[in-house]
């Protein structure tokens, strides 16, 4: 596949998210977006039904963003690719995004479908795996970091 | 007997005859006196008729100066207690109560402070309505909110719990959070800003720290 215009994507820029509800829980150091998310970072967007993000917060100053949890009919659009899934994780940490669950990837040209896909965002390489059920057997789902 | 004596004498014996001085003077003092007593009696009676120059005031309801506030108070203060018995003040440059039924006064330059563990967290507006039976104040005019956690808000007009020591606003609203800034049609918040709700057109704003994650 090719590269993503996300190459290099700037993961500390200003996050806008629009949705019709915020919950900030800011003891769980999260926050809850439901109804029309929209994440908005540098070249990236993302929508998702309902985006949970969590951050840590140092004792005084901005706030270190850890990761974005989307699902429900999430969509990825950057300026060279768009992708939808079930489910979004936006690892801010290690500039990862990966999408789950019926995923469909359209790239210049190409059109694939698969059960995962994953951009790095310093390479802007994307991988899809579990394409269109050729590949059978060793699928593994990445083990959900538990921080 | 002397002649002064004699002469004396005789000038008393005159003078008791009958047609006397002495008889005069009782048939004068015959008539005179009831008719004086009677006189008497009518002036006491008639004097304060005519009395002309009666300073006696009648005070009249609707001339008199009417203050029409039940009470007003300069640099007012209230102090109450939140539900957890933390302590709350709002203090108010001017505060007057209309009416002595209905619990509400109306605060000019107000200010509502709230202390708690995380520190003390005060809104400031220009007006407002404190009802003192629930302790709500229902602040207009630009509310500023800050509390110790950097929790901010400008609102047109909020309703401040401070027995609950909540805020709430159905009107457009902007703020700042340790999250970033924010901006919604309505808001719920507790004071400190530990939980915030945002609903309507709801835009968080975050800053990242800079560092690892720059490209």
């Amino acid at each position: 596949q090719g590269t993503s215009a996300l190459r290099g994507h700037d993961s500390s820029a200003p996050i806008d998210v629009d949705a019709q509800r915020i919950e900030v829980l800011d003891a769980a150091n999260q926050a809850i977006f439901t109804g029309k998310v929209r994440v908005r970072q540098a070249k990236m967007t993302l929508d998702a039904n309902r985006i949970k993000v969590s951050y840590t917060r140092p004792a005084n100053g901005d706030p270190v963003i850890r990761r974005l949890d989307a699902d429900g009919a999430v969509r990825l659009v950057t300026p060279s690719e768009q992708a939808t899934g079930r489910f979004g994780i936006y690892d801010v940490e290690n500039r990862l995004v990966t999408l789950v669950g019926d995923v469909t990837l359209a790239q210049g040209a190409s059109n694939l479908r698969g059960n995962r896909l994953s951009i790095d965002l310093r390479s802007g390489r994307s991988t899809m795996d579990g394409q269109g059920g050729r590949v059978t057997g060793r699928f593994t789902v990445a083990p959900r970091k538990t921080n | 007997m002397t002649e002064l004596a004699a002469a004396q004498r005789n000038r008393r014996r005159v003078a008791a005859m009958p047609g006397g001085t002495r008889d005069r003077m009782v048939a004068v003092a015959k008539l005179g006196f009831p008719l004086a007593a009677i006189f008497v009696l009518g002036l006491l009676l008639a004097l304060p008729l005519f009395n002309a120059q009666e300073f006696s005031f009648l005070l009249s309801k609707d001339s008199a100066g009417q203050a029409n506030e039940r009470m007003r108070i300069e640099q007012a203060m209230y102090r109450g207690e939140t539900s957890d018995g933390k302590p709350f003040e709002i203090s108010a440059a001017d505060a007057v109560q209309k009416t002595s039924d209905t619990p509400v006064v109306m605060l000019k330059t107000l200010r509502a402070r709230v202390q708690d563990n995380e520190g003390p967290a005060t809104v400031t507006a220009p007006a407002g309505l404190y009802d003192m039976d629930s302790d709500v104040v229902e602040v207009s005019g630009p509310v500023k909110l800050d509390s110790a956690s950097g929790f901010a808000l400008d609102s047109d007009t909020v309703q401040v719990n401070l027995r609950g020591r909540t805020v709430t606003t159905k009107k457009p609203v902007t703020g700042r959070l340790p999250m970033g800034t924010f901006a919604a049609n309505s808001l719920y918040a507790d004071i400190q800003g530990k939980r915030v709700v945002l609903e309507g057109n709801a835009r968080l704003r975050i800053i990242p720290a800079r560092g690892r994650g720059a490209a």
